[in-house]
Protein backbone atom coordinates (compact mmCIF):
# COMPACT_ATOMS: atom_id res chain seq x y z
CA UNK A 1 0.00 0.00 0.00
CA UNK A 2 1.43 3.08 -1.11
CA UNK A 3 1.40 6.43 1.38
CA UNK A 4 -2.39 8.01 1.39
CA UNK A 5 -2.85 11.72 0.85
CA UNK A 6 -3.00 13.48 4.06
CA UNK A 7 -6.52 14.85 3.07
CA UNK A 8 -8.52 11.42 2.65
CA UNK A 9 -7.99 10.32 6.62
CA UNK A 10 -7.88 11.96 9.64
CA UNK A 11 -3.87 12.06 10.84
CA UNK A 12 -3.44 8.98 13.33
CA UNK A 13 -3.14 10.42 16.88
CA UNK A 14 -1.06 8.71 19.60
CA UNK A 15 -2.82 7.73 22.74
CA UNK A 16 -1.91 8.82 26.13
CA UNK A 17 -1.34 6.71 28.28
CA UNK A 18 -3.79 7.24 31.13
CA UNK A 19 -1.99 8.90 34.77
CA UNK A 20 -1.58 5.60 36.94
CA UNK A 21 -1.35 7.13 40.74
CA UNK A 22 -0.29 4.78 43.60
CA UNK A 23 -1.95 5.17 46.77
CA UNK A 24 0.15 6.78 49.33
CA UNK A 25 0.31 3.89 51.51
CA UNK A 26 2.11 2.25 48.50
CA UNK A 27 4.25 5.22 48.04
CA UNK A 28 5.04 5.72 51.41
CA UNK A 29 6.15 1.87 52.02
CA UNK A 30 8.42 1.98 48.86
CA UNK A 31 10.00 4.91 50.32
CA UNK A 32 10.79 3.81 53.79
CA UNK A 33 11.54 -0.08 52.47
CA UNK A 34 14.91 -0.10 53.28
CA UNK A 35 14.15 1.56 56.83
CA UNK A 36 11.58 -1.06 57.23
CA UNK A 37 13.91 -4.06 56.48
CA UNK A 38 16.44 -2.81 59.52
CA UNK A 39 13.47 -2.16 61.94
CA UNK A 40 11.83 -5.73 61.49
CA UNK A 41 15.61 -7.18 61.57
CA UNK A 42 15.40 -5.74 64.97
CA UNK A 43 12.57 -7.04 66.27
CA UNK A 44 13.24 -10.63 65.00
CA UNK A 45 16.75 -9.94 67.22
CA UNK A 46 14.77 -8.74 69.85
CA UNK A 47 12.10 -11.60 69.56
CA UNK A 48 14.91 -14.04 69.16
CA UNK A 49 17.15 -13.17 72.37
CA UNK A 50 13.97 -13.25 74.68
CA UNK A 51 12.38 -16.50 73.46
CA UNK A 52 15.71 -18.36 73.32
CA UNK A 53 17.03 -17.10 76.58
CA UNK A 54 20.26 -15.83 75.69
CA UNK A 55 22.52 -14.17 78.54
CA UNK A 56 23.32 -10.97 77.59
CA UNK A 57 27.13 -11.38 77.85
CA UNK A 58 26.32 -13.74 75.03
CA UNK A 59 24.47 -11.24 72.81
CA UNK A 60 22.56 -8.35 74.20
CA UNK A 61 19.12 -7.59 72.76
CA UNK A 62 18.54 -4.10 71.05
CA UNK A 63 16.54 -2.94 73.85
CA UNK A 64 19.77 -3.74 76.40
CA UNK A 65 21.72 -2.19 74.12
CA UNK A 66 19.85 1.46 74.13
CA UNK A 67 19.84 0.89 77.98
CA UNK A 68 23.36 0.52 78.30
CA UNK A 69 24.16 3.61 75.86
CA UNK A 70 21.04 5.60 77.62
CA UNK A 71 22.61 4.83 81.05
CA UNK A 72 25.77 6.85 80.61
CA UNK A 73 25.25 8.67 77.12
CA UNK A 74 28.09 11.32 77.82
CA UNK A 75 31.17 8.56 78.10
CA UNK A 76 29.79 7.17 74.73
CA UNK A 77 29.49 10.61 72.98
CA UNK A 78 32.57 11.95 74.32
CA UNK A 79 34.35 8.98 72.77
CA UNK A 80 32.79 9.63 69.88
CA UNK A 81 33.82 13.09 69.22
CA UNK A 82 37.51 11.88 70.32
CA UNK A 83 37.74 9.43 67.71
CA UNK A 84 35.77 11.72 64.92
CA UNK A 85 38.79 14.06 65.71
CA UNK A 86 41.38 11.25 65.11
CA UNK A 87 39.77 10.68 62.02
CA UNK A 88 39.17 13.81 60.49
CA UNK A 89 42.88 14.51 61.06
CA UNK A 90 44.05 11.27 59.79
CA UNK A 91 42.12 11.65 56.76
CA UNK A 92 42.86 15.07 55.96
CA UNK A 93 46.92 13.75 56.61
CA UNK A 94 45.81 11.35 54.57
CA UNK A 95 44.50 13.64 51.63
CA UNK A 96 47.51 16.31 51.65
CA UNK A 97 50.71 13.66 51.82
CA UNK A 98 48.72 11.32 49.12
CA UNK A 99 48.22 14.29 46.60
CA UNK A 100 51.37 15.40 47.18
CA UNK A 101 52.98 12.26 46.54
CA UNK A 102 50.65 11.41 43.66
CA UNK A 103 51.55 14.59 41.78
CA UNK A 104 55.51 13.89 42.38
CA UNK A 105 54.65 9.66 40.77
CA UNK A 106 52.39 11.06 38.02
CA UNK A 107 54.96 14.02 36.70
CA UNK A 108 58.48 11.44 37.22
CA UNK A 109 58.38 8.09 36.11
CA UNK A 110 61.66 7.21 37.97
CA UNK A 111 60.16 8.31 41.10
CA UNK A 112 57.27 6.30 40.80
CA UNK A 113 59.40 3.22 40.44
CA UNK A 114 61.51 4.11 43.00
CA UNK A 115 58.79 5.04 45.96
CA UNK A 116 56.50 1.95 44.77
CA UNK A 117 58.39 -0.81 46.61
CA UNK A 118 58.40 1.21 49.83
CA UNK A 119 54.55 2.24 49.74
CA UNK A 120 54.14 -1.46 48.71
CA UNK A 121 55.62 -2.55 51.83
CA UNK A 122 53.95 -0.15 53.67
CA UNK A 123 50.92 -1.25 52.58
CA UNK A 124 50.91 -5.19 52.97
CA UNK A 125 52.71 -4.93 56.70
CA UNK A 126 49.37 -4.86 59.21
CA UNK A 127 48.91 -1.56 60.46
CA UNK A 128 48.40 -4.11 64.00
CA UNK A 129 52.01 -4.78 63.69
CA UNK A 130 53.00 -1.13 62.85
CA UNK A 131 50.87 0.74 65.66
CA UNK A 132 53.00 -0.71 68.71
CA UNK A 133 56.11 0.60 67.16
CA UNK A 134 54.38 3.65 66.56
CA UNK A 135 53.37 4.13 70.42
CA UNK A 136 56.91 3.12 71.10
CA UNK A 137 58.10 6.10 69.13
CA UNK A 138 55.77 8.23 70.57
CA UNK A 139 53.80 7.43 73.36
CA UNK A 140 50.17 7.26 74.28
CA UNK A 141 49.81 10.96 72.21
CA UNK A 142 47.04 11.40 69.37
CA UNK A 143 50.02 10.87 66.85
CA UNK A 144 49.98 7.09 66.45
CA UNK A 145 46.31 7.09 66.19
CA UNK A 146 46.42 9.70 63.41
CA UNK A 147 49.85 7.57 61.26
CA UNK A 148 47.04 5.04 61.53
CA UNK A 149 44.30 6.59 60.25
CA UNK A 150 46.35 8.39 57.61
CA UNK A 151 47.99 4.73 56.49
CA UNK A 152 44.35 2.92 55.40
CA UNK A 153 43.60 6.11 53.75
CA UNK A 154 46.45 7.01 51.88
CA UNK A 155 46.97 4.24 49.63
CA UNK A 156 43.45 4.80 47.80
CA UNK A 157 44.79 8.34 47.24
CA UNK A 158 47.51 7.73 45.83
CA UNK A 159 47.06 5.35 43.31
CA UNK A 160 43.82 7.10 41.98
CA UNK A 161 44.89 10.39 41.76
CA UNK A 162 48.15 9.37 40.01
CA UNK A 163 45.96 7.65 37.67
CA UNK A 164 43.78 10.90 37.28
CA UNK A 165 46.45 13.22 36.96
CA UNK A 166 47.99 10.48 33.93
CA UNK A 167 44.72 9.84 32.28
CA UNK A 168 44.22 13.15 30.33
CA UNK A 169 43.18 13.10 26.72
CA UNK A 170 46.49 13.53 24.83
CA UNK A 171 45.65 15.80 22.49
CA UNK A 172 44.09 17.95 25.19
CA UNK A 173 48.03 18.06 26.25
CA UNK A 174 49.22 18.51 22.45
CA UNK A 175 46.79 21.65 22.45
CA UNK A 176 48.59 23.37 25.60
CA UNK A 177 51.70 22.94 23.82
CA UNK A 178 50.73 24.58 20.83
CA UNK A 179 49.16 27.64 22.88
CA UNK A 180 52.85 27.44 24.24
CA UNK A 181 51.43 26.49 27.91
CA UNK A 182 54.49 25.59 30.72
CA UNK A 183 53.87 22.35 32.93
CA UNK A 184 52.64 24.24 35.76
CA UNK A 185 49.22 25.46 34.06
CA UNK A 186 48.95 21.97 32.10
CA UNK A 187 49.21 20.26 35.92
CA UNK A 188 47.13 23.17 37.57
CA UNK A 189 44.46 23.37 34.42
CA UNK A 190 44.40 20.29 33.12
CA UNK A 191 45.60 17.72 35.00
CA UNK A 192 44.33 18.53 38.93
CA UNK A 193 40.94 19.51 37.48
CA UNK A 194 41.24 16.18 35.66
CA UNK A 195 41.74 13.86 38.76
CA UNK A 196 39.22 15.64 41.08
CA UNK A 197 36.43 12.91 40.12
CA UNK A 198 39.18 10.80 41.13
CA UNK A 199 39.86 12.27 44.36
CA UNK A 200 36.49 11.80 45.36
CA UNK A 201 35.91 8.27 43.95
CA UNK A 202 39.22 6.89 46.25
CA UNK A 203 37.44 9.17 49.11
CA UNK A 204 34.79 6.20 48.88
CA UNK A 205 37.22 3.75 50.36
CA UNK A 206 39.46 6.35 52.11
CA UNK A 207 37.39 7.92 54.45
CA UNK A 208 35.43 4.86 56.12
CA UNK A 209 39.13 3.88 56.10
CA UNK A 210 40.66 6.68 58.34
CA UNK A 211 37.64 5.81 60.65
CA UNK A 212 38.87 2.31 60.74
CA UNK A 213 42.62 3.38 61.58
CA UNK A 214 42.14 5.40 64.05
CA UNK A 215 39.98 3.02 65.90
CA UNK A 216 42.64 0.16 65.02
CA UNK A 217 45.35 3.11 66.77
CA UNK A 218 42.89 3.49 69.74
CA UNK A 219 42.67 -0.39 70.29
CA UNK A 220 46.36 -0.39 70.77
CA UNK A 221 47.67 2.35 72.73
CA UNK A 222 45.02 4.94 74.01
CA UNK A 223 42.90 6.30 76.97
CA UNK A 224 40.35 7.97 75.16
CA UNK A 225 37.90 7.19 71.41
CA UNK A 226 35.63 4.54 70.79
CA UNK A 227 38.60 1.95 70.14
CA UNK A 228 39.85 2.26 73.65
CA UNK A 229 36.31 1.71 75.05
CA UNK A 230 36.24 -1.17 73.32
CA UNK A 231 38.78 -2.53 74.80
CA UNK A 232 37.50 -1.48 78.28
CA UNK A 233 34.25 -3.26 78.01
CA UNK A 234 34.80 -6.23 76.33
CA UNK A 235 37.58 -7.02 78.88
CA UNK A 236 34.24 -6.46 81.64
CA UNK A 237 32.15 -8.54 79.31
CA UNK A 238 30.35 -6.04 78.96
CA UNK A 239 28.56 -6.67 75.64
CA UNK A 240 25.85 -4.54 75.38
CA UNK A 241 28.10 -1.67 75.39
CA UNK A 242 30.49 -2.73 72.88
CA UNK A 243 27.68 -3.39 70.48
CA UNK A 244 26.82 0.64 71.20
CA UNK A 245 30.25 1.40 70.74
CA UNK A 246 30.37 -0.72 67.44
CA UNK A 247 27.24 1.21 66.55
CA UNK A 248 28.89 4.22 67.13
CA UNK A 249 31.44 3.25 64.43
CA UNK A 250 29.52 2.44 62.11
CA UNK A 251 27.66 5.43 62.29
CA UNK A 252 30.82 7.39 62.12
CA UNK A 253 32.15 5.51 58.91
CA UNK A 254 28.12 5.89 57.21
CA UNK A 255 28.52 9.77 57.78
CA UNK A 256 32.23 10.07 56.65
CA UNK A 257 31.11 8.10 53.92
CA UNK A 258 28.00 9.88 53.08
CA UNK A 259 29.64 13.77 53.13
CA UNK A 260 32.19 12.69 50.32
CA UNK A 261 29.59 11.59 48.31
CA UNK A 262 27.68 14.46 49.23
CA UNK A 263 30.72 16.95 48.35
CA UNK A 264 31.61 14.87 45.35
CA UNK A 265 28.20 15.86 43.32
CA UNK A 266 29.15 19.54 44.76
CA UNK A 267 32.23 19.62 43.46
CA UNK A 268 32.73 17.49 40.69
CA UNK A 269 29.27 17.90 38.89
CA UNK A 270 30.54 17.42 35.24
CA UNK A 271 31.29 14.02 36.48
CA UNK A 272 29.12 11.90 33.97
CA UNK A 273 27.18 9.02 35.63
CA UNK A 274 26.18 5.94 33.58
CA UNK A 275 23.81 3.34 34.84
CA UNK B 1 71.06 17.69 -0.71
CA UNK B 2 72.44 16.59 3.13
CA UNK B 3 69.49 16.28 5.74
CA UNK B 4 69.60 18.34 8.72
CA UNK B 5 66.90 17.38 11.68
CA UNK B 6 64.52 19.88 12.03
CA UNK B 7 66.30 22.76 9.84
CA UNK B 8 64.43 25.84 9.52
CA UNK B 9 64.61 27.21 5.99
CA UNK B 10 65.58 30.76 6.15
CA UNK B 11 64.24 32.62 2.98
CA UNK B 12 66.87 33.76 0.97
CA UNK B 13 65.77 36.57 -0.84
CA UNK B 14 64.33 38.66 1.88
CA UNK B 15 65.01 37.31 5.51
CA UNK B 16 64.41 40.32 7.64
CA UNK B 17 60.54 40.17 6.77
CA UNK B 18 59.84 36.58 7.17
CA UNK B 19 55.76 37.54 7.58
CA UNK B 20 55.85 40.09 5.06
CA UNK B 21 54.73 40.08 1.22
CA UNK B 22 57.99 39.34 0.35
CA UNK B 23 58.26 35.80 1.37
CA UNK B 24 54.70 34.67 0.08
CA UNK B 25 54.86 30.83 1.75
CA UNK B 26 53.75 30.22 4.52
CA UNK B 27 54.76 26.82 5.80
CA UNK B 28 57.54 24.98 3.72
CA UNK B 29 58.03 21.36 3.68
CA UNK B 30 61.13 20.11 1.70
CA UNK B 31 62.22 16.02 1.89
CA UNK B 32 60.58 15.82 4.89
CA UNK B 33 61.16 11.98 6.22
CA UNK B 34 59.50 11.05 9.86
CA UNK B 35 61.44 8.02 11.05
CA UNK B 36 60.19 6.30 14.59
CA UNK B 37 62.20 3.95 16.81
CA UNK B 38 66.06 3.29 15.65
CA UNK B 39 67.96 0.21 14.35
CA UNK B 40 66.38 -2.85 13.16
CA UNK B 41 62.84 -1.94 14.86
CA UNK B 42 62.83 1.40 12.99
CA UNK B 43 59.86 2.79 11.10
CA UNK B 44 59.93 4.93 7.86
CA UNK B 45 56.21 6.67 8.73
CA UNK B 46 56.89 9.30 6.16
CA UNK B 47 59.30 10.19 3.13
CA UNK B 48 60.34 12.63 1.02
CA UNK B 49 57.08 15.42 1.51
CA UNK B 50 57.59 18.43 -0.37
CA UNK B 51 54.66 21.08 0.43
CA UNK B 52 54.50 24.72 0.19
CA UNK B 53 51.28 26.45 1.11
CA UNK B 54 50.93 29.83 0.78
CA UNK B 55 49.74 32.59 3.06
CA UNK B 56 45.38 32.23 3.44
CA UNK B 57 45.76 28.83 1.46
CA UNK B 58 43.74 26.16 1.94
CA UNK B 59 45.90 22.53 1.58
CA UNK B 60 44.39 19.18 2.19
CA UNK B 61 46.66 15.89 2.60
CA UNK B 62 43.97 12.86 1.49
CA UNK B 63 45.26 9.34 1.83
CA UNK B 64 44.15 6.04 3.32
CA UNK B 65 44.43 5.46 6.98
CA UNK B 66 48.23 4.87 8.05
CA UNK B 67 49.88 6.54 5.31
CA UNK B 68 51.07 9.16 7.50
CA UNK B 69 48.87 12.05 7.01
CA UNK B 70 48.26 12.83 10.64
CA UNK B 71 51.94 12.30 11.22
CA UNK B 72 53.05 15.04 8.53
CA UNK B 73 50.06 17.52 10.20
CA UNK B 74 51.70 16.82 13.92
CA UNK B 75 55.37 17.32 12.67
CA UNK B 76 54.71 20.73 11.85
CA UNK B 77 53.05 21.45 14.82
CA UNK B 78 56.10 20.54 16.50
CA UNK B 79 54.46 17.33 18.45
CA UNK B 80 56.90 14.70 17.23
CA UNK B 81 60.25 14.51 19.21
CA UNK B 82 63.13 16.07 17.35
CA UNK B 83 65.23 13.33 16.42
CA UNK B 84 61.76 11.85 14.57
CA UNK B 85 62.05 14.57 11.78
CA UNK B 86 64.03 14.67 9.36
CA UNK B 87 64.27 16.91 6.32
CA UNK B 88 63.70 20.52 6.05
CA UNK B 89 60.15 22.55 7.49
CA UNK B 90 59.56 26.23 7.69
CA UNK B 91 56.41 28.02 8.90
CA UNK B 92 56.71 31.56 8.51
CA UNK B 93 60.60 31.08 8.23
CA UNK B 94 60.90 29.40 11.38
CA UNK B 95 61.24 25.85 12.83
CA UNK B 96 57.65 24.26 14.52
CA UNK B 97 59.00 24.95 17.75
CA UNK B 98 59.75 28.62 17.60
CA UNK B 99 56.49 28.66 15.74
CA UNK B 100 54.74 27.34 18.86
CA UNK B 101 56.51 29.86 21.10
CA UNK B 102 55.51 32.37 18.86
CA UNK B 103 51.71 31.31 18.49
CA UNK B 104 51.59 31.24 15.08
CA UNK B 105 49.91 27.82 15.03
CA UNK B 106 46.89 25.89 16.57
CA UNK B 107 45.09 22.74 16.35
CA UNK B 108 41.75 21.54 15.77
CA UNK B 109 41.61 17.42 16.32
CA UNK B 110 38.89 15.03 15.45
CA UNK B 111 37.90 14.98 18.95
CA UNK B 112 36.83 18.44 20.36
CA UNK B 113 39.23 17.64 23.44
CA UNK B 114 37.17 20.41 25.62
CA UNK B 115 38.30 20.52 29.20
CA UNK B 116 34.37 19.09 30.84
CA UNK B 117 35.30 21.07 33.84
CA UNK B 118 34.56 24.26 31.99
CA UNK B 119 32.07 26.00 30.23
CA UNK B 120 31.80 27.15 26.30
CA UNK B 121 33.25 30.37 27.20
CA UNK B 122 36.17 29.37 29.27
CA UNK B 123 37.27 26.59 27.53
CA UNK B 124 37.91 29.22 24.01
CA UNK B 125 39.54 31.38 27.14
CA UNK B 126 41.93 28.74 27.77
CA UNK B 127 44.75 28.83 25.15
CA UNK B 128 45.65 33.06 26.37
CA UNK B 129 45.72 31.90 30.00
CA UNK B 130 48.28 29.36 29.98
CA UNK B 131 50.05 31.44 26.55
CA UNK B 132 53.57 32.29 27.56
CA UNK B 133 55.53 35.36 26.85
CA UNK B 134 54.27 38.27 24.60
CA UNK B 135 51.04 37.86 22.61
CA UNK B 136 49.12 40.55 20.84
CA UNK B 137 45.81 41.37 22.72
CA UNK B 138 43.28 39.17 21.11
CA UNK B 139 41.23 40.54 18.33
CA UNK B 140 37.81 39.32 19.63
CA UNK B 141 36.63 38.48 22.90
CA UNK B 142 35.80 34.54 23.89
CA UNK B 143 32.07 35.52 24.09
CA UNK B 144 33.22 37.09 20.20
CA UNK B 145 34.61 33.77 18.94
CA UNK B 146 31.77 32.10 19.88
CA UNK B 147 29.18 34.15 18.22
CA UNK B 148 31.65 33.85 14.73
CA UNK B 149 30.80 29.93 14.88
CA UNK B 150 27.13 30.17 15.89
CA UNK B 151 27.26 29.47 19.45
CA UNK B 152 25.95 32.74 20.88
CA UNK B 153 24.03 32.04 23.50
CA UNK B 154 25.61 28.98 24.45
CA UNK B 155 28.42 30.59 26.17
CA UNK B 156 27.79 29.16 29.83
CA UNK B 157 27.25 25.85 28.82
CA UNK B 158 29.43 22.94 29.65
CA UNK B 159 30.63 20.74 26.84
CA UNK B 160 28.03 17.73 28.13
CA UNK B 161 25.31 20.08 27.32
CA UNK B 162 26.49 20.72 23.52
CA UNK B 163 25.85 18.06 20.55
CA UNK B 164 28.90 16.90 19.14
CA UNK B 165 28.89 19.32 16.02
CA UNK B 166 28.29 22.22 19.01
CA UNK B 167 31.28 20.75 20.94
CA UNK B 168 33.35 20.72 17.45
CA UNK B 169 32.52 24.43 16.77
CA UNK B 170 34.11 25.50 20.64
CA UNK B 171 37.16 23.38 19.64
CA UNK B 172 36.90 25.75 16.77
CA UNK B 173 36.51 28.87 19.07
CA UNK B 174 39.28 28.29 20.83
CA UNK B 175 42.13 27.60 18.50
CA UNK B 176 40.98 30.63 16.74
CA UNK B 177 41.32 32.48 19.73
CA UNK B 178 44.93 32.18 18.99
CA UNK B 179 45.11 34.17 15.91
CA UNK B 180 46.51 31.87 14.59
CA UNK B 181 48.85 32.21 10.78
CA UNK B 182 48.51 28.58 10.42
CA UNK B 183 45.52 26.42 11.32
CA UNK B 184 46.17 22.66 12.04
CA UNK B 185 43.09 20.58 11.51
CA UNK B 186 43.11 16.53 11.68
CA UNK B 187 39.98 15.52 10.55
CA UNK B 188 38.10 17.78 12.06
CA UNK B 189 34.46 16.49 10.98
CA UNK B 190 35.71 12.67 11.00
CA UNK B 191 33.67 12.18 14.04
CA UNK B 192 30.16 14.32 13.14
CA UNK B 193 27.26 12.70 11.03
CA UNK B 194 26.57 13.61 7.11
CA UNK B 195 24.62 16.49 7.63
CA UNK B 196 26.62 17.76 10.42
CA UNK B 197 29.35 17.58 8.24
CA UNK B 198 28.05 19.30 4.82
CA UNK B 199 26.81 22.13 7.09
CA UNK B 200 30.37 22.82 8.38
CA UNK B 201 32.17 22.59 5.45
CA UNK B 202 30.22 26.05 4.88
CA UNK B 203 30.44 27.16 7.91
CA UNK B 204 34.47 26.28 8.04
CA UNK B 205 34.54 28.23 4.67
CA UNK B 206 32.99 31.54 6.04
CA UNK B 207 34.48 31.17 9.23
CA UNK B 208 38.14 31.42 7.68
CA UNK B 209 36.75 34.34 5.71
CA UNK B 210 37.26 36.08 8.34
CA UNK B 211 40.78 35.15 9.61
CA UNK B 212 43.94 35.94 7.84
CA UNK B 213 45.11 32.09 8.34
CA UNK B 214 46.17 29.12 6.20
CA UNK B 215 44.30 26.04 6.81
CA UNK B 216 46.01 22.68 6.58
CA UNK B 217 43.49 20.26 6.61
CA UNK B 218 43.85 16.20 7.04
CA UNK B 219 40.52 14.17 5.88
CA UNK B 220 39.96 11.26 4.64
CA UNK B 221 37.12 12.36 2.92
CA UNK B 222 37.50 13.36 -1.01
CA UNK B 223 34.36 15.49 -1.28
CA UNK B 224 35.53 17.42 1.72
CA UNK B 225 38.84 18.15 0.42
CA UNK B 226 38.15 18.92 -2.80
CA UNK B 227 35.20 21.52 -1.75
CA UNK B 228 37.04 22.74 1.06
CA UNK B 229 41.12 23.26 -0.48
CA UNK B 230 43.32 25.24 -2.99
CA UNK B 231 45.58 22.43 -2.94
CA UNK B 232 45.09 18.68 -2.69
CA UNK B 233 48.03 16.42 -1.24
CA UNK B 234 47.10 12.89 -2.00
CA UNK B 235 49.21 10.31 0.30
CA UNK B 236 50.17 6.67 -0.19
CA UNK B 237 51.18 4.07 2.53
CA UNK B 238 54.19 2.07 3.34
CA UNK B 239 56.24 4.53 3.22
CA UNK B 240 54.07 7.39 3.38
CA UNK B 241 54.46 9.46 0.19
CA UNK B 242 53.05 11.98 -1.77
CA UNK B 243 51.50 10.43 -4.92
CA UNK B 244 49.16 13.58 -6.70
CA UNK B 245 49.00 17.16 -6.32
CA UNK B 246 45.73 18.36 -7.13
CA UNK B 247 45.07 22.19 -7.40
CA UNK B 248 41.30 22.94 -7.06
CA UNK B 249 40.80 25.96 -9.56
CA UNK B 250 37.63 27.43 -8.37
CA UNK B 251 36.75 31.12 -7.39
CA UNK B 252 35.83 31.54 -3.70
CA UNK B 253 33.22 32.14 -2.32
CA UNK B 254 32.26 28.38 -3.09
CA UNK B 255 28.35 27.27 -2.36
CA UNK B 256 27.34 23.97 -1.27
CA UNK B 257 26.00 23.14 -4.55
CA UNK B 258 29.49 23.13 -6.18
CA UNK B 259 29.64 19.73 -4.85
CA UNK B 260 26.96 18.98 -7.95
CA UNK B 261 29.49 20.28 -10.39
CA UNK B 262 30.88 18.50 -12.87
CA UNK B 263 34.02 20.18 -12.45
CA UNK B 264 33.58 19.21 -8.97
CA UNK B 265 32.98 15.22 -10.00
CA UNK B 266 36.22 15.55 -12.06
CA UNK B 267 38.54 16.41 -9.35
CA UNK B 268 37.19 13.72 -7.33
CA UNK B 269 37.67 11.41 -9.78
CA UNK B 270 41.29 12.27 -10.79
CA UNK B 271 42.23 12.01 -6.80
CA UNK B 272 39.91 8.83 -6.40
CA UNK B 273 41.83 7.20 -9.21
CA UNK B 274 45.55 8.28 -7.91
CA UNK B 275 44.13 6.90 -4.02
CA UNK B 276 42.97 3.30 -6.08
CA UNK B 277 46.17 3.25 -8.01
CA UNK B 278 48.32 2.84 -5.06
CA UNK B 279 46.90 0.57 -2.34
Amino acid sequence: MTAAPMTDTAPVRAVIPPAARQSRFIRLLRASRSWLAIALALVIWEGVVGWADIPTYMLPAPSAVIDAFTAQPQLYLEGLWATTKMSLLGFAAAIVIGVFLAVLMARSEMFEDLAYPFLNIIRVMPTVAIAPLLIIWFGRTGVPIIICSCLIAIFPIIVDVAHGLTSVDRDLINMMKLANAGELSVLTRIRIPNALPYLFSSFRIAAPGAVVGALLGEFIGSREGLGYLITVYSAQLNTAAVFVLALLSCLLGVVFFNVCVFAERIIVPWKSVVR
Amino acid sequence: MPLHQGQALTAPHDSASPHGPADPDCVRLRDLCIVFGRGESAVVAVEGIDLTVRPREIVSIVGHSGCGKSTVLRAIAGLLPDASVQGQLSIHGQTPEQARRAGLMSMVFQEPVLAPWRTAEANVQLPLQVARGQRPAPAKTAQEQLELVGLKGYEKRYPRQLSGGQRQRVSLARALMMQPKVLLMDEPFGALDEITRDEMHTELLRIWGTTEASIILVTHSITEAVFLSDHVLVMAAHPGRVTDFVTVDIPRPRRSDFKDTSEFVAIQHRIRTALEAHR
